[in-house]
This record gives C-alpha cells, sequence and structure tokens, in this order.
C-alpha cells in the first residue's frame, strides 16, 4: 500500500498517455468497448476505442446501447460480461495423456499456464469486488486453481468508478459500489471520471491504490500534464457518487439474508421460479462470481491418447448434478434454490462473505427476465413468519 | 451405448455400416467431411458398408451402424427391423432420424390430399402417414442430434464406442455455447426470437454468431421449458402463427417442441 494515495487529474490525452505507459511497461491493456450492440472488454490500444457517449438501457430480460453524445467514455454500468472469461476461462485445455501401447508408461503433458503481463482498464467497483470472492475461492482454498494464478498474476487491476448506474444495479445493497470500498485492496489505481458538458472533454481522477500504481502515476506525471485535485472536483465527485447512488432503483435487504436462505428450502416459491426459468445457464455463465467447471477427458480414435478439457459448467445443468449414476437436483426448482441459495446463503458459511455483488447481470441476461431483488422479499416474508406464507397462485 | 453381442469374427477391426432413409444425405456428408480423421478412422474401423461413400458393400452383421433419416415409407420399415437386428450397436445422425426431421411437417395432416397436390400419379407412391424418428420402430443406442449433425460430436461418439466409453455429448442448451464464446444474447441485446435457450448444444451457437437467432435444429435441451419462453417470445411481439412456425422447424417432430407449436396453434384457433 502506498503511504501517499493523492489523486491528480488528467485529461482523455493524459488517459492515452496511461494506456501508452501500461503497453510500453509489457502490459496487454484490455477495455470496455462497442461490440455487437454491447459494451464488451476487448483489447485496447487507444483511447479512441473507448464508448464515447455510449450509455446502457437496462431491464430484466434487456440491454440496449444507445448515444448520448457525451463527452464520457464511461457513461455505462456493466457490459453482459465481467472479466471472469479473461481469469477463468471459460474453456480450458489442461493436459493430455498419451500411451501408444500398454505396456508402455502413460506419457502425461501438463499444459502450460497462460504467461505474460496484462492491465484491466475499466474494472467497476462491483467486478473487483467479484474479482476478490473469485480470489477467495481460486486462490485461497485449500486447492489453488494453477490456471486462475497464473491469469493472476502479473496484472494491473484499473478500476473505474460507476457514476451511471443502470436500472439492474443493486450494488448499494450488497456493499460494493457504486465507488471501490476501502477495504478492498487489490487493485492498482482508481479513477473517477468527470464530465462537464460544458467545458469540453472527460477528465479523470487518478488515485493510487498500490506501490505499483503509484509508481505507474509517478510516471504519467512525467509524461503529461497533470493536476491537483481542487476542493471543486471533491465535491464534484461527491455529488457524481450520490447522484449515481440515488439513481439506484433495485434493492436487496441483506439482514439475516444467509438465515432467510437457509429457511427457505421449502418455500413453493421456488416451483413457481421453476415455471418460468428456462435453466439455460445464462444467469451462472454472465455472473462475475459463479466458478464452477466439469471436466471431460475426450479419447482420440486410436484409444491412445487423451485430452483433457475444462470448461464452465452450472447449477442449472442436470448433469452438474449428477453424483454416480443419478441427478441429486433433477428438478429445475432445485437446481434454481441451489443457486441462489449458495449465492446468496451458505457462500457466507464457505467463505465468509456473499457470493452475490449486486452487479445486476442475471437479471438483465435471464431472457425471460428472472429477477432476484423482487424475488427475495417473499422468501423473507415466509422465512420470518416461520413457514410458506404465500399465497396460492392465482390469489395474487 | 451399450455394445450388444453379435458373432463377429475377432482380431479384424469393428465394421461401420451407414444408412440412409428420408433425409438429405448432409449428415452422411458429415462423415465424409472429418478429412482429418478418415485415415484414423478406417485404421480402427472397417467400412463395411456405405453407399454414399464406396460401391463396396459387405454384408452384416455391423459392429456400429449409422442411421441417417427417418422413416417414411413401408420399405423403410423392413428395412429398420433388418438394419437393428443385423447391428450390434445402432446410432441414429441428425434430426430426420432422431425427431423426424423437416418432413415431419406432413406428420397429423391428409396425406392424400398432399400425394394428390405433388403427384402425377400418387397412386404409384407408397408412403406411411408419418414421417418419424427411427427410435419409434427399434430400440437406439444413441442419438446424435442437428441439421446437420457436428462433425466433432460424430467424431466423439466412434471413439466412444470404440473405447467402449459413454459418449460425451452434452445435452445443455445453445445459451451455454454462446456464452463460452463470448457472443451478446441476440434475444436480450437484440429483441430477436431465439430457440437457444432450450434448444439442445452442438452447434456452437453458429446462428448466434451471425446476429441469428437459434432455429432449434438440435432439437430440444434436457430441461426445456417451452411454455415460459413461448410467452417471452410473445411479448417481444410475436403472434401465435409466428411462434407455431418457429417451432415446427427441423426438429419441430420432437415432443416438446411439437406440443409448444401445438399450444401457440391452439391459442391462435381461441375463439
Amino acid at each position: 500500500m502506498p503511504t501517499e494515495r493523492t489523486p491528480v487529474i488528467i485529461d482523455i490525452k493524459g488517459l492515452q498517455v496511461l494506456v501508452d505507459v501500461l503497453i510500453e511497461q509489457g502490459n496487454e491493456v484490455f477495455g470496455p468497448q462497442v461490440i455487437d450492440d454491447v459494451i464488451a472488454i476487448r483489447p485496447l490500444t487507444s483511447v479512441d476505442q473507448l464508448p464515447a457517449g455510449w450509455t446502457d438501457d437496462q431491464g430484466a430480460g434487456r440491454y440496449r446501447l444507445h448515444n448520448d453524445h457525451s463527452h464520457g467514455r464511461f457513461g455505462y454500468a456493466v457490459g453482459p460480461q465481467a472479466w471472469k472469461p479473461l481469469l477463468h476461462e471459460p474453456t480450458l485445455h489442461t493436459l493430455s495423456m498419451t500411451q501408444s501401447h500398454a505396456a508402455d508408461p502413460v506419457e502425461v503433458h501438463v499444459t502450460a499456464t497462460r504467461k505474460g503481463r496484462r492491465a484491466f482498464l475499466g474494472v467497476r467497483p462491483c467486478e473487483l469486488e467479484a474479482i476478490v470472492r473469485l480470489d477467495t475461492v481460486l486462490l485461497r482454498g485449500p486447492n489453488v486453481d494453477r490456471a486462475y494464478r497464473s491469469a493472476r498474476s502479473d496484472l494491473m487491476l484499473i478500476v473505474v468508478n460507476c457514476t451511471v448506474p443502470a436500472s439492474t444495479c443493486f450494488c448499494t445493497a450488497m456493499n460494493t459500489g457504486p465507488r471501490v470500498s476501502e477495504n478492498v485492496t487489490i487493485h492498482d489505481l482508481e479513477i473517477t471520471e468527470l464530465v462537464n458538458e460544458h467545458d469540453g472533454g472527460p477528465r479523470y481522477v487518478v488515485t493510487p491504490a498500490s506501490r505499483q500504481g503509484a509508481e505507474i502515476l509517478d510516471v504519467l506525471g512525467s509524461r503529461t500534464s497533470t493536476v491537483a485535485m481542487t476542493n471543486q472536483d471533491a465535491l464534484d465527485i461527491e455529488a457524481g457518487f450520490r447522484r449515481a447512488e440515488s439513481s439506484i432503483e433495485r434493492h436487496v435487504d441483506t439482514k439475516e439474508l444467509h438465515d432467510v436462505m437457509i429457511a427457505s428450502s421449502e418455500n413453493a416459491l421456488w416451483a413457481e421460479l421453476a415455471d418460468r426459468c428456462l435453466a439455460c445457464g445464462n444467469c451462472t455463465a454472465v455472473c462475475p462470481t459463479c466458478f464452477c467447471t466439469s471436466v471431460n477427458e475426450i479419447t482420440d480414435l486410436s484409444g491412445t491418447t487423451t485430452e483433457r478439457w475444462r470448461h464452465w459448467d452450472s447449477c442449472f445443468s442436470l448433469e452438474f448434478s449428477r453424483v454416480g449414476n443419478a441427478p441429486v437436483r433433477s428438478s429445475v426448482a432445485s437446481r434454481y434454490r441451489h443457486w441462489l441459495t449458495h449465492k446468496l446463503g451458505t457462500w457466507h458459511d464457505q467463505f465468509d462473505e456473499s457470493g452475490c455483488v449486486g452487479c445486476g447481470r442475471c437479471i438483465t441476461w435471464c431472457p425471460v427476465g428472472i429477477d432476484l431483488t423482487a424475488e427475495i422479499p417473499a422468501l423473507r416474508t415466509a422465512a420470518l413468519s416461520g413457514g410458506d406464507s404465500r399465497p396460492a397462485s392465482g390469489d395474487q | 451405448m451399450r455394445p450388444r453381442l453379435l458373432p463377429r469374427p475377432t482380431n479384424t477391426p469393428p465394421t461401420l455400416a451407414v444408412w440412409k432413409f428420408a433425409s438429405c444425405d448432409g449428415c452422411q456428408l458429415s462423415l465424409l467431411d472429418c478429412e482429418d480423421e478418415l485415415i484414423a478412422m478406417v485404421e480402427h474401423l472397417s467400412i463395411a458398408y456405405f453407399p454414399e461413400a464406396s460401391s463396396a458393400m459387405i454384408g452384416g452383421p455391423y459392429d456400429l451402424s449409422l442411421v441417417e433419416g427417418s422413416v417414411s415409407t413401408p420399405h423403410h420399415l423392413e428395412r429398420i427391423y433388418q438394419i437393428r437386428a443385423n447391428s450390434n450397436t445402432l446410432v441414429t445422425i441428425g434430426a430426420c432420424a432422431t425427431a423426424g426431421g423437416i418432413q415431419a411437417l406432413r406428420n397429423g395432416h391428409d396425406i392424400d390430399e398432399f400425394m394428390s397436390i405433388v403427384y402425377a400419379h400418387p397412386e404409384y407412391v407408397e408412403t406411411l402417414a408419418a414421417a418419424t424418428p427411427v427410435s419409434d420402430y427399434v430400440d437406439v443406442d444413441f442419438e446424435l442430434r442437428g441439421c446437420p449433425i457436428d462433425r466433432g460430436q460424430l467424431l466423439e461418439v466412434i471413439a466412444a464406442f470404440l473405447t467402449n466409453r459413454p459418449p460425451r455429448i452434452s445435452s445443455v442448451s445453445v445459451c451455454v455455447e454462446c456464452k463460452s464464446r463470448g457472443l451478446p444474447c441476440v434475444m436480450v441485446a437484440g429483441g430477436t426470437p431465439c430457440l437457444g435457450p432450450v434448444t439442445h448444444a452442438g452447434c456452437g451457437a453458429l446462428c448466434p454468431a451471425y446476429g441469428r437467432g437459434c432455429y432449434g435444429c438440435f432439437g430440444p435441451s434436457e430441461s426445456p421449458n417451452t411454455d415460459s419462453l413461448n410467452e417471452q417470445l410473445a411479448d417481444l411481439g410475436l403472434d401465435n402463427r409466428q411462434l407455431e412456425r418457429l417451432w415446427r422447424g427441423f426438429s419441430g417432430w420432437s415432443p416438446e417442441f411439437r406440443a409448444a407449436a401445438d399450444n401457440a396453434h391452439g391459442k391462435d384457433n381461441e375463439p
């Protein structure tokens, strides 16, 4: 941690210098861009690739981008995917085994993990919190995930605070945004975009959050003009966060949520959700903290070589619930319950934190728009009354 | 797949037969399309009967039969029982063999009326009233979906047969493949009707990769909630006729998609 956390302000040219410096130091830089009508994370070399003026309109099962011609480059919430695919790849070749003849020893070739420095520019506070959770699961447990460990090393995390939340966001309820929490220490730089439509381009308040971040900022100061933050800037930033917070529409009451989830196992709501749920797996794929995988071994035609592949799996996959010769969660209701109970309840038991960071992706990218924030109050009411107090269907 | 125990000469590679019923041959072509693997395949399998590829035909019994096409004529019926009796392992390939195919659109309608319109001499045509999947008549050891099948999945089924293990063919939704490729959802982000959430994976999300909705070629996924998707598609603006057409595609005769189409059709006919 740096001893000094003095922020400096740069303009859009300064942001380009930051990208240039990161690249000169050997980083492959990734950042948000408009690709196929969504904000996607892609390799980035120029700030011109950032989504200038774009903003997102999100709802349950609905996502649209439109350009309001504002000067901002970060005037949207979160796109369909967080940084998870770069850290925890959807499909991964892990090893191959060869045995040419039955008498020969089996040769095992473990696939090399990825190497090289990377910088993620534009990580949202909720997304940073999601990386904290993936770190807990994949690095801090008894079994370290070697692919994840490689992906996480030599990585600069540059947070851009959220000033334009979407209607699906509920980070304030989960205490994960819209501004990065002081309790999070895994990032290197914290940036807040200041957009004043009357006086030209956007400005960026850059605060170091690690020694490496402070060093980058030193180099940046020698390469571009930086100005100190004024009292007015500080007031503008605070006003921006208050605007962002007050614009958040969705809320989850997290008080004793763990106990509510545990008490809800027999709630009739799960069956009602299963009537709507497609069991398609979109929610777990877009969730920035869902980490489950399955491993397959594929033999070739000769039977002498086996390739081992790992791929994302999901609570909603029937096969994923197979233990021995039969699925243990054969109904969609039980699979939905398992997902949400783990995310909001038993995750606390396992990892001492919530599995949900309030990014709202599971709401937006559910093809039928199932909204967990709308379902939790019913679970809470039933749990507090000591049973299922939901009205029978048709009574509403 | 459970290999049966018909006698065959030992110390020879297992024999392969490829059969065609009512179909377009596209799935058989997927086998010929395995160019890089064909040499390895003939080292481990003896191609005994494959008229699409070779005029040299060897009699049965066969260790592995791949059956393409739906059962559509009385002659087909005779043949499929013979093939079953002559095959250790029988795998059906493609939407026609596993779900009836696009020709199943005729099912449930007046076949004589169709014939009188299409053929100058319908009296020469011998056909069954319905085009149906092979599994309606004989035991099938494994059904490989798709229109056409995916060659990677076909190789997996053959490799699994050769090493006597279950094929690893996932029955999750097309959405899983879409998300795995990092494709944006055409339905959520574009309002495009898509059957992906209830359709069996295997194509690699081919249509969404080009901005199109899924046509359901691979048939229903393991837990298809077609009622819920119908409601969402109606919210996107599809009327009941459009919904019915969407379901009645290449796998439209699968029980799940048929029920979804019938529901839409029924609603359309409500007073």
